[in-house]
């Protein structure tokens, strides 16, 4: 890992015209952000595996937060676990922007040295920082990371209700159930609806309980989130959670 | 007669010529003084045990309180517009716009009343064993004149005089009244006649009290107190006996009396609630605090000192409500509260001695109760224990209190161990019901203590990060940074990195964690500043304090081998590194020390 130390090749730079490469390392350096940044993007997308390098170089001896955010933009779309470190790094800079960044693409990475980061960044000062960690969170659908996550929502924070929805396991749901009156009605709905959308949420007893729970809910959350889900099964019509739910809808209309 | 003293004799005569009070009186003249002093014998002890309190509120109320039954012996309706001044078997007050009223103090039945003309205003007054004097200011000539008028036991006036300067509240003692004369003098009177027997001219300072105690009379201003004796004639504190209050700290001011040219003060004000309580003695050829004892006196709580030292010798802070009047008595602090307890503390260790409920609202209250001993009313349970204290008043949540806070602070530093540095990092590490002022002394007092035996208190408090999730803000961190930092406390040095390299760490903060770091070195240390430094090296975050980052390179310079060395000169070489930073490395670099 070279990490925050200097790289040997960022010392003594390769010799000009030695490809597109290095054309871009050396632009990557220049004391112009305009081409700097166009440098990284344009890294980021070569194929090439030592452009991956070149960018964690770019990285760890320090640039302008322009060219580091196109950097960190760029090691995203590689999912390559050599970022890992760098991306670790990165996910506590003192710019939010560039946190947001680098927690983003460390989620996208199939590792679990990643996990610890992700999780810390829930407890992020700034919102999108956490709403990214959460996000990475729900894909990865993190089982160890519900209570945090719950405690995100409490803190009314969508995102913890939108990845809790995404993790979205029986046990979970239930477990959100019982927070009727803890957290915001939206957020619980949102986490309860968002579940019940999901194809592969079941089985349909547990739907049908997860319905209820949210005909408990007073308010517009509560039916939002049911018609929505009437909506989202509409080729399923005779699903017994799909009929508890119109049939709340019509109750409730009726009032 | 030899011809000097003939001369003398002269003088003498020559200063007993004139009025009292005239321009033309001559002046710290040791004659005089010996003169004076020889007239003014100390009294006899009274005995008394006495308060007199004065309700607050529409229908006011002079009450006597016997602090040996513990129960109030008396209480009369009545207009009081000063604070009430005692003596032997005669209290004496201002009474509604023109009356000065003589009253017995074991009844508070009325002996005399003294007519105030509307021209009149009242300055105050004093009483011996024999007589009661009082001032006024005259407005009623063409000339605003202040008048000091001397008056038997039955309220028979014996003598008056008047003089075109300012005069101050009197003091009595032994057959002789002294007056505050001209912002510069005290002058000293027989009381039996009004003739004016000796004259103070201070040269240092403005004399804006005089006070008479058994031990004396005891003169002085804002800085200090002065004994009345032969000395005085120097007119300078540094030959005259002369001593001040040495609190061990400049947080609060020290107000050693009522100012006697300040109508305001006649009656129970705020400065009741302020002021230093002493009573002093000649002691080797000058003057000391008896016992070189001195308690402030602030609102609800007590400080006393180590007056010489000015170290805390006990602190006392009484429940909920301010204590309006306190008087020192020798071995005992009595007092009253707003809400009409009356209490007794040793004065010696600050245990209550007791209080009794009165049930009244009291504005104000006068003691007499020289040399009392004894209790009042029921004692608590609780011993008085500094630490704790000073701890809660530093913890009152009553916001009007942060110069008394940070008094408390300062005096919680001077406390030795480690309960002390503790209850210390606790303030500094408040997230809230701390003033900042109180923080920051807090933050002094813990850096400058240096106690090895807290180190294991200071590496936890670091170890406390931002957790949005479960609210926690550190706070105090720069603090911390310095604390371990003067302790060479290197095992502080991974927990200074997390939070040299935490988002959350508020950017004035980097310098301290940064300096910290660089002053404790080590593996972590090195590795922290080195990537703080690349990170950041181009961000222009750090154009306007670019501090941290340069603390970290010069570190790394210092501390680090060959690669770290190359790593500061690729920064400072490097065109994109911001260039305040960039400047100032090239300048480290090129400076002979940093050529190894």
């Amino acid at each position: 890992m070279k990490a925050f130390a200097l790289g040997a090749a960022l010392l003594f730079a390769a010799p000009a015209g030695a490809g597109e490469l290095e054309t871009l390392k050396a632009q990557l350096q220049l004391d112009d952000d305009g081409k700097s940044v166009d440098a990284a993007h344009k890294l980021g997308e070569l194929a090439d595996p030592k452009a991956l390098d070149a960018m964690l170089d770019g990285l760890a001896t320090g640039a302008p937060p322009r060219v580091q955010a196109t950097l960190l933009g760029g090691l995203a779309g590689k999912k390559d676990t050599r970022a890992v470190e760098v991306l670790k790094h990165y996910a506590k800079n003192r710019n939010p922007e560039l946190r947001k960044k680098a927690v983003s693409a460390l989620g996208d990475l199939p590792d679990a040295r990643a996990l610890p980061t992700l999780v810390e960044a829930l407890s992020d000062s700034v919102e999108e920082v956490r709403a990214a960690a959460a996000m990475a969170l729900g894909k990865r659908k993190e089982r160890s990371a519900e209570g945090k996550l719950i405690k995100l929502m409490q803190h009314k924070d969508e995102a913890g209700a939108k990845a809790l929805a995404l993790i979205g396991t029986p046990e979970l749901a239930r477990k959100i159930g019982e927070l009727i009156g803890q957290v915001p009605d939206a957020l619980l709905c949102t986490a309860l609806g968002d579940m019940l959308k999901r194809a592969d949420f079941g089985p349909e007893p547990i739907r049908v309980e997860v319905v209820k729970t949210l005909s408990k809910v007073p308010g517009v959350d509560s039916t939002t989130a049911l018609v929505e889900y009437v909506t989202a099964t509409e080729k399923d019509k005779q699903r017994p959670s799909r009929l508890e739910a119109q049939k709340i809808i019509d109750q409730r209309s009726s009032k | 007669m030899t011809r000097l003293s003939f001369v003398m004799l002269l003088g003498a005569l020559a200063g007993c010529a004139e009025a009292t009070f005239s321009a033309h009186s001559r002046d710290n003249s040791v004659e005089d003084i010996q003169k004076a002093l020889q007239a003014s014998q100390a009294p006899q002890p009274s005995g008394a045990a006495m308060g007199y309190l004065v309700t607050a509120g529409q229908d006011k109320q002079l009450v006597g309180f016997d602090l040996r039954a513990g129960k109030i012996a008396w209480q009369e309706k009545i207009d009081v517009r000063s604070r009430v001044v005692a003596g032997r078997g005669l209290i004496a007050h201002r009474q509604g716009a023109d009356e000065l009223v003589g009253r017995d103090p074991s009844n508070g039945h009325v002996l005399f009343s003294l007519h105030l003309a509307a021209t009149d205003k009242y300055v105050g007054a004093a009483i011996d064993d024999e007589r009661l004097y009082y001032v006024v200011q005259s407005s009623a000539g063409s000339q605003r004149q202040s008048i000091l008028v001397g008056v038997d036991r039955t309220g028979k006036e014996l003598w008056r005089n008047a003089v075109g300067g300012s005069l101050g509240a009197p003091a009595a003692r032994g057959g002789v009244v002294a007056v505050p004369h001209a912002y510069q003098n005290v002058t000293f009177i027989d009381g039996k006649t009004g003739k004016e027997l000796a004259r103070i001219r201070d040269t240092d300072e403005q004399v804006t009290f005089v006070r008479a105690l058994p031990d004396g009379f005891f003169y002085g201003g804002g800085k200090g107190v002065y004994l009345f004796n032969q000395r005085s004639a120097s007119g300078n504190k540094k030959e005259s006996s002369y001593v001040e209050a040495n609190l061990g700290s400049d947080q609060v001011r020290t107000f050693y009396y009522w100012d006697g040219y300040q109508l305001a003060q006649t009656d129970y004000t705020a400065f009741d609630r302020n002021r230093l309580l002493w009573r002093a003695e000649p002691r080797d050829g000058s003057v000391a605090f008896r016992d070189d004892a001195a308690i402030l006196h602030s609102y609800r709580y007590f400080f006393a000192f180590d007056a010489k030292a000015g170290k805390l010798r006990w602190a006392y802070a009484h429940p909920r409500v301010d204590v309006v009047s306190a008087e020192l008595v020798g071995p005992s602090v009595v007092f009253a509260s707003v809400d009409g307890d009356i209490g007794v503390l040793d004065a010696k260790t600050g245990e209550s001695r007791g209080t009794q409920k009165t049930g009244l609202r009291i504005a104000g209250a006068t003691f007499d109760a020289d040399n009392y001993a004894g209790s009042v009313g029921s004692a608590p349970a609780e011993k008085n224990d500094v630490l704790k204290t000073l701890a809660q008043i530093i913890w009152d949540p009553d916001a009007r209190f942060t110069a008394v806070k940070v008094f408390a602070v300062d005096a919680l530093g001077a406390l030795a161990g480690k309960d002390a540095a503790a209850a210390l990092l606790k303030i500094v590490v408040a997230e809230k019901g701390v003033a900042p002022a109180v923080q920051k002394k807090a933050g002094e007092e813990l850096v400058a203590r240096k106690d090895p035996d807290a180190v294991p208190l200071y590496l936890d408090a670091l170890k406390q990060r931002y957790d949005y999730l479960e609210d926690r803000h550190p706070h105090g961190v720069e603090i911390l940074a310095r604390v371990v930092a003067s302790l060479d406390a290197k095992d502080a040095a991974p927990s200074l990195a997390a939070h040299l390299l935490d988002a959350a760490t508020p950017q004035p903060v980097l310098k301290d964690v940064a300096a910290a770091l660089a002053g404790l070195g080590g593996k972590d240390a090195i590795k922290a500043l080195r990537e703080f430094l690349l990170t950041y090296r181009a961000d222009p975050m750090f154009l306007a304090e670019p501090t941290a980052l340069n603390i970290a390179a010069e570190a790394l310079i210092k501390l680090g081998g060959p690669e770290e060395r190359r790593t500061v000169t690729y920064v400072a070489d490097e065109k994109r590194t911001i260039p305040p930073v960039g400047i100032y490395l090239k300048k480290v670099l090129a400076a002979p020390s940093a050529k190894k």
